[in-house]
């Protein structure tokens, strides 16, 4: 089946077809407590990540929890 | 009314058409609950106490180190040692002496923290760690209480709003669900000075305007500010129907 190309964090990336969001963070190791995820600039929450499916075009934004103050 | 030495001190306030006296007073009336008093709650208490905010409860336990004079702009060199809410109370007295302002030396468990809460019409995180950053947004959800949360590192800062007196708000934990204690923060990252003055400054910008009855910008957003770039992003925050915290209270 052919790839569907995602950003993340402005970089393009090929997944498969039905890859979900736990599965994207597991492949890059990002799938650690901390972290949050948006697509197209609304966050998915956790709770979601095993069944929220990547699109062709998706516009994914990773980043951790900033403590600091 | 407001007095003739308070119309003088507040005309720019005065002059703005959705202030004005009556937003003035509103502020006058209000009751702030600042939680921490570092990079952030330094200038956000700075721009509360010189808008004009009724009544101000700092809460911080640490001492001023010389290392906060870097950011923690509303202390001076020689208060080092000092409580921080000591210090600050100076310094903000000194500002605006019709503010009334009280100080929390000490660390507060989750039932102090909710008769605090109870008690203030708004509540600023401006804390350095995860554990009290939960901790607020669980008490300020079950209290229904308005929450400002920022967040600086590095030359990266984080700002969002939750409106807990709005029903479907969501809550930090909907965004940040995990408690462990391994993120980012200033001691062990390192962070510029101005990265947590902008974001101070807007949490205070975004109490005043919670006050005087303006909508807010970021209510249920999470704003990313690039200190790099100075570009901004944004992401809406849905309820999370999975969240244990904010599930449970509604």
């Amino acid at each position: 089946m052919n790839e569907i190309t995602i950003t993340i964090n402005g970089q393009p990336h090929q997944v498969a077809p039905q890859t979900s969001v736990l599965d994207l963070l597991t492949t890059l190791g990002h799938a650690e407590q901390g972290m949050a995820l948006a697509i197209n600039q609304a966050i998915i929450s956790r709770s979601e990540w095993s069944e929220h499916l990547l699109q062709q075009d998706d516009d994914i934004s990773l980043f951790q929890a900033i403590a600091g103050g | 009314m407001l007095s003739d030495a308070e119309t003088l001190r507040y005309s720019r306030h005065l002059l703005l058409s959705n202030v004005g006296e009556a937003g003035q007073l509103k502020l006058k009336q209000a009751k702030v609950l600042i939680m921490g008093m570092g990079g952030l709650g330094a200038p956000a208490s700075m721009y509360l106490a010189a808008a004009g905010v009724g009544n101000l409860v700092l809460a911080d336990f640490d001492e001023l180190d010389v290392s906060n004079l870097q950011r923690q702009i509303s202390y001076d060199a020689s208060q080092v040692g000092l409580h921080k809410v000591d210090a600050a109370k100076a310094r903000l007295a000194g500002l605006n002496c019709e503010v009334r302002i009280r100080g929390i030396k000490k660390k507060m468990d989750a039932k102090q923290l909710a008769m605090e809460v109870a008690m203030a019409d708004l509540v600023l995180d401006c804390t350095d760690n995860l554990s009290s950053r939960h901790l607020i947004s669980q008490v300020c959800c079950q209290a229904k209480k308005p929450l400002i949360v920022g967040a600086g590192i590095r030359l990266e800062g984080q700002l969002m709003m939750f409106d807990f007196s709005q029903p479907d708000s969501a809550c930090y934990h909907c965004l940040f669900p995990s408690t462990q204690e391994q993120t980012l923060n200033c001691s062990n990252s390192g962070v510029l000075g101005p990265i947590v003055g902008t974001i101070g400054s807007l949490q205070a910008l975004e109490a005043i305007k919670y006050l005087v009855g303006l909508p807010s910008g970021i209510n249920n957003q999470l704003k990313l500010f690039d200190g790099l770039t100075l570009n901004w992003q944004s992401f809406a925050i849905s309820r999370d129907p999975a969240c244990p915290v904010c599930s449970a209270h509604e």
